[in-house]
C-alpha cells in the first residue's frame, strides 16, 4: 500500500496521496465531493465577500479604533527641556503628540507605548515613544484602563543635528483578538498592521518660556512610572519617586 | 469493493471529523481552561490563594488622592483598599491587584504613584502580616458588585491561584460629593 | 506487504529493527518533551546536600559549616543609632563559615528555614533601614578576617516572634539550581 504513494513516482505526494483516496471512496463522484465541501465552507463564511480595506488616513481628532484601544489624535508639538523628563543630549528636542486614549478592551493595558509610531520624523532615538503622560497631572504613566478616557501625552527624543519636522504623520496601530497559533490561547496579538494615520502640522513649542496648554511634567509633582512595567526602564527620566506617605 | 462500501468508508471518515469538531467546539476554549483558579472568600475574613493570605479590612471611594503633596485626580471614581497580607510558607509578593466589574471588565491598579505593596515591590515573609492601602480607578458609572482580584504573578496568571474578594460599596458616586482628598497608608508590618 | 518477502522473511523479521527502535525512540521523545518541565520543577523543588559527620557540607566545590543562628539583638541603623525591629518581629543573625576549593567562592543566596518548614529570605524588607548587608560568601565581605583559607557570611532574617529556626540553605545560582547546602543547627 505505501508503495503507491512512494515519492518516486511523478506528481507530489499530496497530490497522489488525495486523488489516490478520493479514487478509493468515490471515483465517480470526485466533483460531487468538490461541490460538496466548498458548500460545507459556505457554511462557515467562506463565501463571504471580504471588507474592503478602510481608508486609514484620517483627520485629526477623529477617533480611530485599534483593537483594544481607541485613539483621538489631537496635536503634534515640538519642545526643547520638559522636566522631569531627560534628554540623552542636551542639543536634543522632544517631539511630543497629544492624543485621547480609550481602552476598549476588557481590562486595562499597560504596553500603551504600543499604541502610536510616528513616520516622517528624522532623527527619531527610539520607534516606540520614549515616554508617556497624563495630560490631567502630568505623571509619567504606562497603564490606562477599560472605558476611562484619557488625554495622553507621547514623548518621542529627536537627535537635535536632524531637521525640525513640520508636519509628521502618526500611525494608530492595530491589535487583532485572535487564537495564538503556538498557544491556543485567545488574545490581542500584533498582525503588524496600522489602524489609521493622521498627518498633521507640528507646532514649535522651543521658544515658549512656560507653555501652558502643552505637558509639562512639573518637578514638584513627581513623575515617575510606578508599578510597571518596570520602573527600571525609565533610568533617564530619575526624579524622588512619588510614595504613598513619605 | 462496491461503490456502498466506498461511500460507506467516505461517510465514516466525515463522521469522525464531525464528532471531533463538535467535541472540541464543545469544550472550554484554552483561555478558559488554563485560567486563573479563583479563591473566593468574603470581605473582613482570611482567604487563603496557594502562596499568601489576604485579608481585606476596609474599603472606601475618593473623589481625589493626596499622594505626598500633590493631588491626583481622577475621571472616574478612586477605590481604596485596606490589605492585610501574608506569604504562607515561602516569599512572595504581590503583582497584580485589580477590581473586576458586574460586566466583566478589569480595572488594574493604577501606576500613577508607586503602590510598591501589590506591585511587587514588596516583599512578603511568611507568617509576617503587612498591612497598607492600595488604589485603583473605576469608571463613576460602575454599578453592581466590584470584584477585589489579587494574585502573586505579574501577567500570566495561567493555572495559578487569584483571590477573588467582593467589597462592599454601594454607590461608587457617592464619593464625588465630597471633595475632601484621602491618603493611601503606606505599606507597614501589622501589629 | 503481506506474507515473506523475495527471501522469504517474514513481517517480524524485516521488521525487528524497527522494532527494537521504538522503545527507546519513545523514551527519548517523551523526556525531550517533558525536559524543560522537569528542570523548573527541580529548581523550584531544589533538594538539600545534608552535612557530613563532621558538621561540614561539601557543595559548589565549597565547604560550609553553620557557625550560629542568633537572635539580633543589636541591630544598628546606617547611621549608627540602634535599629528596632517591628512589635511581633525577631530578627536573625545567621553566620557560616566557607572554605573555598578554588581561588572565588561563586555568588551565595542564602535562606532561612524553620521548625514549621517555612523558607525566609536574607535581607528582608523589613531590615531595609538596618544596618546588615546581603549575605555574598566573598571574601571581601566576611565579617572576620579571612584565616587558614577559610571566612565567614552573615545573613540576617526575619520571623515571626513565634517562629524557631532550624537551618540555613546556602544556594549557588550560577553553580546548581536545583541543590542547596542544608546547614542544620
Amino acid at each position: 500500500m505505501l508503495a503507491a504513494v512512494s515519492v518516486t513516482g511523478r506528481g507530489s505526494l499530496s497530490r497522489r496521496l488525495g486523488r489516490g483516496l478520493l479514487d478509493t471512496a468515490a471515483p465517480r463522484l470526485r466533483m460531487i465531493i468538490v461541490v460538496l465541501a466548498l458548500g460545507i465552507s459556505g457554511l462557515f463564511g467562506g463565501w463571504e465577500t471580504v471588507p474592503a480595506a478602510p481608508e486609514p488616513q484620517h483627520t485629526a481628532g477623529t477617533a480611530i479604533g485599534g483593537g483594544p484601544w481607541q485613539v483621538e489624535v489631537l496635536e503634534a508639538k515640538v519642545a526643547g527641556d520638559m522636566p522631569p523628563l531627560r534628554r540623552q543630549d542636551e542639543n536634543n528636542r522632544w517631539v511630543y503628540v497629544i492624543a485621547n486614549v480609550t481602552i476598549t478592551a476588557h481590562e486595562s493595558i499597560t504596553l500603551t507605548k504600543q499604541i502610536l509610531r510616528l513616520s516622517g520624523v528624522e532623527g527619531l532615538l527610539t520607534e516606540e515613544p520614549y515616554d508617556m503622560a497624563l495630560d490631567r497631572d502630568k505623571r509619567v504613566i504606562r497603564r490606562l484602563h477599560p472605558n476611562m478616557t484619557e488625554k495622553v501625552v507621547f514623548f518621542w527624543e529627536q537627535d537635535g543635528d536632524a531637521p525640525l519636522p513640520t508636519s509628521l504623520t502618526v500611525l494608530v496601530q492595530a491589535r487583532t483578538y485572535r487564537e495564538d497559533s503556538l498557544s491556543h490561547e485567545a488574545k490581542w496579538m500584533d498582525d503588524d498592521e496600522v489602524a489609521g494615520r493622521v498627518t498633521l502640522p507640528v507646532i514649535d513649542n522651543r521658544a515658549a518660556a512656560s507653555p501652558s496648554a502643552s505637558p509639562r511634567p512639573s518637578a514638584s509633582v513627581t513623575a515617575k512610572p510606578g508599578a510597571s512595567p518596570k520602573p527600571s526602564r525609565s533610568p533617564r527620566s530619575a526624579s524622588p519617586s512619588a510614595r504613598a506617605t513619605p | 469493493m462496491s461503490l456502498l462500501r466506498r461511500l460507506g468508508a467516505a461517510l465514516f471518515v466525515i463522521a469522525v471529523l464531525a464528532a471531533g469538531h463538535a467535541l472540541t467546539t464543545a469544550l472550554p476554549d484554552r483561555n478558559q481552561q488554563l485560567r486563573a483558579f479563583p479563591a473566593t472568600g468574603e470581605f473582613g475574613t482570611d482567604v487563603t490563594a496557594r502562596e499568601f493570605t489576604v485579608r481585606v479590612g476596609a474599603v472606601r471611594c475618593a473623589a481625589e488622592l493626596k499622594i505626598g503633596t500633590a493631588i491626583l485626580t481622577t475621571q472616574g471614581v478612586w477605590i481604596v483598599v485596606k490589605l492585610r497580607l501574608t506569604a504562607r510558607s515561602q516569599v512572595t509578593s504581590i503583582q497584580y491587584a485589580a477590581i473586576r466589574d458586574a460586566e466583566g471588565r478589569v480595572y488594574e491598579v493604577t501606576d500613577r504613584f508607586e503602590q510598591t505593596l501589590v506591585a511587587g515591590g514588596r516583599r512578603l515573609q511568611p507568617g509576617i502580616a503587612v498591612e497598607g492601602e492600595i488604589a485603583l480607578e473605576v469608571p463613576a458609572t460602575s454599578t453592581g458588585t466590584l470584584t477585589l482580584l489579587l494574585a502573586s504573578t505579574f501577567v500570566d496568571h495561567r493555572m495559578d491561584s487569584m483571590a477573588e474578594i467582593p467589597l462592599p460599596i454601594g454607590d461608587v458616586r457617592a464619593a464625588l460629593d465630597n471633595p475632601a482628598s484621602t491618603e493611601v497608608l503606606a505599606p507597614r508590618v501589622a501589629k | 506487504m503481506r506474507g515473506p518477502d523475495a527471501l522469504g522473511r517474514g513481517w517480524w523479521r524485516r521488521n525487528r529493527w524497527g522494532l527494537v527502535v521504538v522503545l527507546p525512540a519513545f523514551a527519548a521523545m517523551l523526556y525531550g518533551s517533558v525536559y524543560i518541565d522537569l528542570d523548573n520543577w527541580q529548581q523550584r523543588e531544589p533538594r538539600p546536600v545534608a552535612a557530613a559527620a563532621d558538621g561540614w557540607v561539601d557543595f559548589g566545590g565549597v565547604r560550609l559549616h553553620l557557625v550560629e543562628i542568633v537572635p539580633a539583638t543589636d541591630l544598628k541603623r546606617f547611621g549608627g543609632q540602634p535599629f528596632t525591629v517591628p512589635q511581633g518581629v525577631t530578627a536573625w543573625r545567621a553566620v557560616f563559615e566557607i572554605e573555598p576549593s578554588g581561588a572565588e567562592v561563586p555568588f551565595c543566596s542564602v535562606r532561612l528555614e524553620d521548625t514549621a518548614g517555612r523558607v525566609y529570605d536574607d535581607r528582608p524588607d523589613e531590615l531595609l533601614r538596618a544596618d546588615a548587608d546581603r549575605a555574598t560568601c566573598a571574601v571581601e565581605d566576611s565579617p572576620v578576617p579571612a584565616a587558614s583559607g577559610r571566612h565567614q557570611a552573615a545573613a540576617y532574617f526575619v520571623t515571626p516572634a513565634d517562629a524557631e529556626p532550624v537551618a540555613v540553605r546556602v544556594t549557588f545560582g550560577a553553580v546548581d539550581l536545583t541543590r542547596y547546602a542544608r546547614l542544620g543547627r
